[in-house]
């Protein structure tokens, strides 16, 4: 009786692995992200130039895909633009699986941050930059509430509290040019 | 089931599923979302 509970449980575990294994090398090299596993280099669609857009189309757009640079991989995520700016979250940071799940931040926050946007298959070159207080955090979480979570002031509250306590992170998604002018101008 | 013909079927799910998963997308689309519901809740 044993041998077949163990045996069951070999096969489980092996529908799991060869799931995870297979779909994620089956990604890796694609262009954009599928539904959960990273893919690589966003290669089709326009690299936008010049000044950037008014952002606020990005309301009615649910995911977008983004690119790091460092290292090379893409996934799917949501974005909110508040105050003409754009930012994406990451979320389930504090915790084992988000960990896991959300690599990605913390390769963006200690790396350079660059990376690419692939919005309604245009792409922006963008720089990520964390952010964590100061009142900006009250628009996006009220966007972020807005969009992906009915938009009560209890979703609000939320929001502010993941965000305030490192559970959510936000990064905003910075034009190079405005980040590359700042630093020269202070040096 | 004897070791061998469990590790015969271990293989045989092995490259069945790995290849419905890598040419049914509507198969991994739907394994993915349901990976996606389980970090979504359990990921907290």
């Amino acid at each position: 009786m044993l041998r077949i509970i163990l045996q069951v449980i070999g096969v489980v575990v092996l529908f799991g692995a060869v799931t995870i294994i297979t779909l994620k090398i089956d990604n890796m090299d694609a262009d954009g992200p599928s539904i959960l596993f990273p893919g690589g280099e966003l290669v089709t669609g326009e690299l936008h130039s010049g000044p950037d857009p008014d952002w606020t189309f990005t309301d009615d757009v649910f995911f977008i895909e983004l690119q790091l640079d460092g290292p090379m991989s893409s996934r799917r995520i949501f974005i909110m633009e508040s105050e003409g700016k754009i930012y994406v979250p990451s979320g389930y940071m504090q915790s084992f699986l988000g960990r896991l799940w959300k690599e990605w931040a913390f390769q963006a926050a200690e790396g350079d941050g660059l990376g690419v946007a692939r919005i309604n298959g245009i792409r922006y070159e963008r720089q990520l930059i964390r952010v964590s207080e100061g009142e900006v955090i009250e628009g996006i979480a009220q966007k972020m509430a807005k969009k992906y979570s009915g938009g009560s002031p209890e979703a609000v509250a939320r929001g502010i509290e993941s965000i305030s306590n490192g559970d959510t992170w936000i990064f905003e998604l910075a034009s190079r040019s405005s980040t590359s002018q700042g630093a020269n101008d202070e040096n | 089931m004897k070791t061998k013909n469990y590790l015969i079927l271990c293989a045989v799910i092995t490259v069945v599923w790995s290849a419905i998963l890598m040419s049914v997308p509507a198969v991994s689309d739907h394994v993915e979302q349901v990976m996606i519901l389980f970090l979504s809740t359990y990921a907290t």
